[in-house]
């Protein structure tokens, strides 16, 4: 069965072109020479597989000296859940670099957060990054989204990441 | 202030706006979204009051309303083409406004996809201001696609907003599923 990320290419573009976030992702594991690439949460595994042919992809854990890459577009999603299971995961697999992308649609939470903005893009990426310890961030992406992105398919709201400490 | 409750008056015409809507009764067997969601009929059912029932797709007729959903989702949301979020007030306006109805169920959440909090309460106040509605209105929130600071506010602060924005209207019941919620508003005669 086509992920969503194919029938949405399919439905506004014909099967052709590839989603911005798509192509940032797979450009940065061929800059950084990423021989291993692991997907979590929604990975749509076989895509970014056939346009990382040198890298193997998978959505099962890896050792050592790889990229986390997670991505998720679930329907719903706990920030202080997500942000433990993040962190557990790292702390295991310490991964070079880390990838995160999350659907701001559907993010719920239970804590009272200070020290917002009123960029709520910005303060989710921060919430997550201050929770990355050995980490620092690259570079961030969000948008403005009306609905004219394909957010469900592949969050807007990312950030890059590197570990700090070997 | 109190909630109006007296015998609603059975004038609406449905046949007058047949070009956009349908009994609730025959939108729910026709549309696919509606036909599916049996709590979502229970609570249109329970929530109407007497009198016919009006249930307003904003973006297309009943039967056809998926179809239409496609050609509207291509035409207008990507970013190569010019999108207007607020597009579907002009097939709101179509509907007329020199019959009562009894009660109007507003069911088409797509056009309400991605506003912001404030224009969802305009865009829903200009509707309700529009009509003469003599029962109650059920309309749609998709609390999914709604463009707000959720780390700031949870979902019952912003119908609790939206509730206080209404200057005639207020939110008596709410039902939700996974994606959207459903609004039970009242006309309050002061």
């Amino acid at each position: 069965m086509a992920s969503w990320r194919l029938k949405q290419l399919e439905m506004f573009y014909g099967g052709t072109g590839i989603i911005e976030q798509d192509h940032r992702l797979i450009e940065f594991v061929k800059q950084n020479n990423i021989q291993r690439l692991t997907i979590q949460g929604d990975p749509d595994i076989e895509y970014f597989q056939q346009r990382l042919p040198e890298c193997a992809v998978s959505s099962k854990h890896q050792d050592d000296s790889f990229m986390l890459a997670v991505l998720k577009t679930s329907l719903n999603l706990n920030l202080e859940s997500f942000i433990q299971e993040l962190q557990s995961k790292i702390a295991v697999s310490r991964p070079a670099y880390l990838y995160v992308a999350v659907n701001k649609y559907v993010v719920e939470t239970q804590q009272a957060w200070s020290d917002l903005t009123d960029d709520y893009d910005a303060d989710l990426l921060d919430i997550i990054g201050d929770s990355l310890l050995d980490y620092r961030e690259l570079s961030r992406h969000y948008l403005e989204d009306r609905g004219q992105y394909f957010n469900f398919a592949h969050p807007t709201t990312n950030a890059y990441y590197e570990r700090t400490c070997s | 202030m109190h909630i109006m409750n007296e015998p609603v008056v059975k004038n609406t015409q449905p046949d007058l706006v047949k070009d956009f809507e349908g009994n609730w009764q025959r939108y729910h067997a026709t549309h696919a979204l509606a036909r599916n969601n049996a709590d979502l009929k229970r609570f249109v059912d329970a929530s109407t009051g007497t009198g016919t029932t009006v249930s307003v797709d904003s973006f297309a007729p009943g039967v056809t309303a998926d179809r239409h959903y496609e050609f509207e989702r291509n035409s207008m949301i990507w970013e190569h083409q010019k999108y207007t979020p607020v597009e579907f007030i002009k097939t709101l306006n179509k509907m007329p406004t020199n019959v009562m109805f009894d009660n109007v169920v507003l069911l088409g959440s797509e056009s309400f996809k991605y506003m912001t909090v404030a224009e969802y309460c305009k865009t829903v106040a200009e509707f309700l201001d529009t009509l003469i509605i003599n029962g109650n209105a059920i309309v749609c929130l998709p609390i999914l696609h709604l463009q707000y600071h959720r780390l700031r506010y949870n979902t019952q602060q912003i119908v609790k907003h939206i509730d206080q924005t209404f200057a005639n209207y207020s939110v008596q019941d709410v039902y939700r599923d996974q994606t959207e919620f459903y609004l039970k508003i009242t006309r309050e005669i002061g």
